[in-house]
């Protein structure tokens, strides 16, 4: 599995849990806040578990710019890159 | 100098006509000096406060880009005393010092000091907070120019009652001023109308109502008038602030400047945190970003996350006034917000979470939080927490009695026409919008506005409620 | 002084929404139903009408008093409209008491608070009301209680009320709840209407670019010209003032001019009487007709209270066109009182008699700014002057066309008019102690009058007082100058303490020095200085019924002699000859 398929997969686990629902509904182009309804408290929540797990630091700007599944996993992977390189 | 006042508009039609007559290096001076001129208008004495602001944050920006390590921590620190410590003197030190005083029984007397509370301090302090603290992020580069830098935070349409601006969105606007496009202007023009409205007809109406509840509680016992009282101040406080916060930004666009939008509908809100992004959006985010993201990040964790909010909250109410009702309503918003999260994470996933997410259930949502939110006008008007308590059991039912409808035909048929202008414009920006609109659908919604105005409005002349905050 | 209008009543909004897109037409259904709704919403639900709390008891010299509550009348009679009753009632020891109110035995509701106090109930039904005073709002404590029943004043059968009223009872009780729900569904389907379902994540600004060239400030200059043409088409024709509140300072005058103007010339010597309320309630147009009726005189008196020599201008202006109806016209002159207060009612009192070309002379009667470019706006767009009647029509639609349909009874009734009986008979005044003494009948608002108009008006005041008067007496006379009309100048009583007052009511102290363009008459200073005693008077300002018919008598006789043919070579501009 290649990196961003492995940080696809984290996320919507991750998403999953936190929202309740089946990773299967979760698709990329998904939007966060209309379509899985999170709000701006579990946004936080998840950004600070993708954090931990990554162990990077999504700053506040992208945090709450987010649109998608797939922006998200987009910034993660470009984050992550060097470290799964090395 | 106030926006509904007669005096305002002649001034502001001379600094208008002044400041597009000379180039924009010298109108920016000018602007400032109007500004100086304007904020001395209520007391000249303020003045000393403002500069004191200016300057130290401006030097303190300054070197803050250059320094580093611990030197760096130091500069933030001196500025958030420097700020904080205006603010806190002038807004909350009889209030500490009164409450410390009933704690350890001691006469108030010996403690409280005549002071008389800076006009609009609460909302220039936070703007150039933000100003220090995105330079020790590192997230902007300092103002070289001590004018741009002034201008930033005594700019005379947000100085009063915001909205809060950032340096961040602001400076660079002053940098680069070109002047405004004519659908700017057009739009200004649209905004400064409709928040005339807002103020003179609509929330002076509503504070008779709510004036005639607050103004004698105990001839007023029984729910239906405690209910009347709260929802009437909730739409007074709406209209009045939003409406101020219009003539702000339309002043601004006049003069080819943009501020951020500070509120979306409120009252068509669906849940608390929806609230908060619609009521007061300058200041959420304000504290969002200063205050509970840096809390937040500091220790992880759900506890500490809640613990955080709370916190939030109640400064939230703090900030609105140096009272412990102010203390509580932050609080019982705060709780509102967590009870959401709490009830939305224990329903994530269940059918009762399928059905409030359909459209046919928004409505009751609405109103739900509509309901939520007038409670928490007991807190937000009463003076006192026995005058909040009394409104609380009459609010829900301890009264015994039924008590009478305070709102008269006009003020019914008014929240009606209040409320379809709220969903014309949640749903396609319909008032925006007239700001594009050709002549024949502008000149005769102007003609409306005009007669509105001219015979509706409220005359004599009521103090924006923000002004106090 | 007569019915103050209501300013401070709470109103309704025209329509301040601006529409654009054809979807706004489901919202402006939404909207008129939502106008019927409100327009319904209110009444029902109205308590005491004119709650009068009559004080915050001072609790230091209170006197203790059996708590007590009456009705007048007790028994109602209720006709087609609900009928009214008057509520009093007093805790007796200052404390703050609870009135509730139940109808045929129901739940109980807050009617009124106060330690004392009256208020009206003017929903009386055929039913049985039960007003109860508590000493506290759990209504634990009962104070006392009286009962009002309507009755039904036609008188139906039994057998046919039975018919008629299990529908209407059924009804009457539901109405309001039947309109809370309409309000609800209306609410549900305006908040459905305003999202797709969504939660909203942005919010977008305003428009910063457009597809089209934008023309502002002709769009905005256009705006305001229709804007003061429409307020023209309404408010100075005909279309808004012959719906005027009648009890309303605008509307009284409004009525008063219509009427004088169309009513038929009667052949006579026709002498017009203006003046304020002094004069209204002083000079008696029937009284003064029989007494006239030998010299062939008929009179007309125009006297409104709280009116004033610019205004007694423009209702010549409206009534006289051509300068030459009337034989005399009798202006009074002296000292106001309540400056202030008369001020403020000017501009909504001229407003229908204002044109276009007022702006500047009548701006000229007010020496703040604010009155000015409040007088000057009220000749520009006159609905700005007419403000509370706007809102009044709103807020109570019906009350005002009953009120409009017996307008011809309030005609009637000024003819009928004979004065106050009572008087203030008993009052001394010392003007070297400045002490007054009261007889125990006379009323606060008697008492607060007399105090009033025993305060000297100061310095500035009568000059412009003074300066006023020259100034309108000057255009009335311009107007008049090539007029057969005699212009009669007549002294105001001072009051009923007048002999002792510094202020003099020479001519000269007011005209002195002045050009006329006319010659003028005017009554001797001392004329009504016998009036001035406290058995004319029924307050500090006005005559009584006795008053009256005295202060008419001598008008009368005074021009009788003066408008006789032969006298009229000697009308002078020096006064000085009478």
């Amino acid at each position: 599995m290649d990196h961003y398929a492995q940080v696809e997969q984290t996320v919507k686990e991750i998403l999953a849990k936190q929202l309740k629902i089946d990773t299967a509904n979760i698709k990329p182009e998904v939007l966060l806040a209309e379509d899985l309804r999170m709000d701006s408290f579990g946004a936080l929540e998840t950004a600070f578990e993708l954090e931990d797990k990554f162990a990077i630091q999504i700053p506040n700007e992208v945090l709450f710019n987010v649109k998608t599944v797939k922006d998200i996993v987009d910034y993660i992977a470009e984050q992550t890159q060097g470290k799964a390189n090395t | 100098m106030l926006f509904n006042s007669f005096q305002y508009w002649i001034f502001f039609l001379i600094v208008l006509a002044l400041f597009y007559s000379v180039p924009f290096r010298v109108g920016k001076v000018l602007l400032l000096c109007a500004s100086y001129v304007f904020y001395m208008w209520w007391d000249p004495r303020f003045i000393v406060l403002i500069l004191t602001s200016t300057i130290v944050d401006y030097w303190l920006g300054i070197l803050l880009e250059s320094a580093s390590g611990r030197r760096k921590k130091l500069l933030l620190v001196v500025s958030l005393v420097v700020n904080l410590g205006i603010l806190g003197f002038f807004k909350y030190y009889n209030f500490f010092a009164g409450s410390l005083a009933t704690l350890l029984h001691l006469p108030q007397s010996s403690v409280i000091l005549q002071i008389i509370l800076p006009v609009g301090i609460s909302f220039y302090t936070f703007a150039s907070l933000s100003y220090t603290i995105d330079v020790y992020w590192g997230k902007m580069k300092a103002v070289r120019n001590f004018i741009d830098y002034a201008f930033f935070i005594a700019f005379f349409p947000h100085l009063i009652a915001g909205p809060i601006i950032r340096g961040r969105q602001f400076i660079s606007q002053i940098q680069n001023w070109r002047r405004p496009a004519t659908v700017v202007v057009q739009s200004g023009i649209v905004l400064i109308l409709s928040g005339l409205l807002k103020k003179i007809v609509f929330a002076d109406r509503f504070a008779i109502v709510s004036d005639k509840y607050f103004g004698d509680l105990g001839g007023h016992p029984g729910w239906l008038s405690a209910w009347s009282g709260c929802v009437a101040f909730a739409l007074q406080v709406f209209f009045d602030f939003s409406g101020y916060t219009d003539i702000a930004r339309g002043c601004a666009k006049l003069l080819g400047f943009e501020f951020p939008l500070n509120f979306a509908r409120p009252a068509l809100s669906r849940n608390p945190p929806d609230l908060w992004q619609r009521w007061h959006i300058t200041l959420s985010l304000w504290l969002r970003d200063y205050l509970f993201m840096p809390l937040s990040r500091r220790r992880r964790g759900r506890f500490a996350l809640y613990r955080n909010l709370i916190l939030v909250m109640v400064l939230v109410g703090l900030w609105h006034g140096a009272n412990w009702t102010f203390v509580l309503w932050g609080a019982y918003h705060g709780v509102l917000l967590l009870s959401h999260r709490v009830f939305d994470r224990a329903t994530a996933g269940t059918l009762l979470s399928e059905v409030m997410r359909k459209r046919l259930f928004v409505p009751f949502s609405v109103a739900l939080m509509f309901l939520c939110y007038a409670v928490s006008v007991a807190f937000f008007r009463a003076s006192t927490l026995q005058d909040s308590a009394f409104i609380l059991r009459g609010m829900f039912g301890f009264h015994h009695v039924t008590g009478n409808f305070l709102f008269t035909t006009g003020t019914v048929v008014l929240f009606f026409i209040s409320l379809f202008l709220a969903v014309a414009q949640e749903r396609n920006q319909f008032i925006d919008r007239l700001a594009l609109a050709p002549a024949r659908v502008q000149i005769p919604a102007y003609v409306c506005v005009f007669l509105t105005l001219e015979l509706f409005p409220v005359t004599d002349q009521v103090p924006f409620v923000y002004f106090q905050f | 002084m007569t019915d103050n209008f209501s300013t401070n009543r709470p109103f309704l909004c025209g329509e301040a929404s601006i529409e654009t897109s054809p979807r706004s037409k489901i919202l402006y259904g939404l909207l008129l139903l939502a106008i019927c709704v409100g327009a319904c919403f209110a009444p029902p639900s109205a308590k005491g009408e004119i709650a009068q709390p009559s004080g915050t008891a001072n609790a230091t010299d209170h006197v203790k008093r059996a708590p007590s509550i009456n009705a007048t009348p007790e028994r109602v009679t209720v006709g087609v409209e609900p009928g009214r009753s008057e509520i009093r009632w007093d805790t007796g020891d200052g404390s703050v008491g609870f009135v509730y109110v139940s109808t045929n035995g129901e739940k109980r509701t807050l009617f009124a608070t106060g330690p004392t106090g009256r208020a009206t109930a003017p929903w009386i039904k055929r039913a049985s009301y039960l007003f109860e005073l508590y000493r506290d709002v759990e209504q634990r404590t009962l104070l006392a209680a009286v009962t009002i029943s309507g009755v039904s004043a036609l008188k139906v059968s039994p057998k046919a009320s039975l018919k008629v009223s299990p529908l209407t009872t059924l009804w009457q009780n539901n109405a309001q709840w039947l309109l809370a729900a309409v309000a609800l569904v209306v609410l549900y389907f305006a908040v459905y209407f305003s999202t797709p379902g969504e939660m909203r994540t942005g919010f977008p600004a305003e428009p910063s670019t457009s597809p089209r060239q934008l023309h502002v400030v002709r769009n905005l200059l256009l705006g305001l010209v229709v804007f003061a043409c429409v307020d023209g088409a309404i408010f100075h024709t005909e279309l808004y003032t012959s719906i005027l509140a009648p009890d309303s300072f605008a509307g009284r005058m409004a009525i008063l001019t219509r009427a004088e103007k169309e009513r038929v010339s009667s052949g006579l010597k026709e002498v017009l009487v203006v003046g304020d309320s002094r004069v209204a309630e002083g000079f008696s147009a029937t009284a003064a007709d029989k007494l006239g009726s030998e010299g062939g005189f008929k009179f007309v008196s125009l006297a409104e209270p709280a009116s004033s020599i610019d205004i007694w201008y423009y209702m010549l202006r409206e009534i006289d066109p051509t300068a030459r109806r009337y034989s005399a016209i009798v202006i009074p002159y002296g000292y106001g009182y309540n400056r202030r207060r008369g001020q403020l009612l000017k501009i909504p009192m001229a407003a229908p008699l204002l044109r276009y070309s007022d702006c500047f002379d009548f701006t000229s009667s007010f020496e703040e700014w604010s009155d000015r470019f409040r007088a000057f706006t009220a000749c520009i767009l006159r609905g700005s002057a007419l403000q509370s009647d706007v809102i009044d029509l709103f807020e109570h639609p019906a009350v005002r066309a009953e009120s409009i349909r017996s307008e011809h009874k309030r005609i009637l009734a000024r003819a009928a008019y004979k004065g106050r009986a009572d008087d203030i008979a008993g009052t001394s005044y010392d003007p070297n102690t400045g002490q007054i003494t009261f007889p125990s009948r006379l009323t606060e608002t008697q008492r607060e009058a007399i105090k009033g108009s025993l305060q000297e008006p100061s310095q500035s005041e009568s000059e412009q007082l003074i300066a006023l008067q020259r100034q309108w007496i000057r255009r009335i006379l311009k107007r008049y100058s090539n007029s057969p009309t005699a212009i009669v100048l007549v002294p105001t009583p001072r009051g009923p303490f007048g002999r002792f007052s510094r202020t003099s009511m020479a001519y000269q102290t007011f005209f002195s020095g002045m050009t006329m363009d006319k010659p003028i008459l005017s009554l001797p200073e001392h004329t009504f200085d016998f009036l001035e005693a406290p058995e004319y008077y029924f307050d500090g300002y006005h005559v009584n019924a006795k008053g009256r018919q005295k202060f008419t008598e001598t008008v009368v006789a005074e021009l009788v002699k003066q408008l006789k043919p032969a006298n009229s070579a000697h009308f002078a501009s020096d006064p000085e000859q009478f």
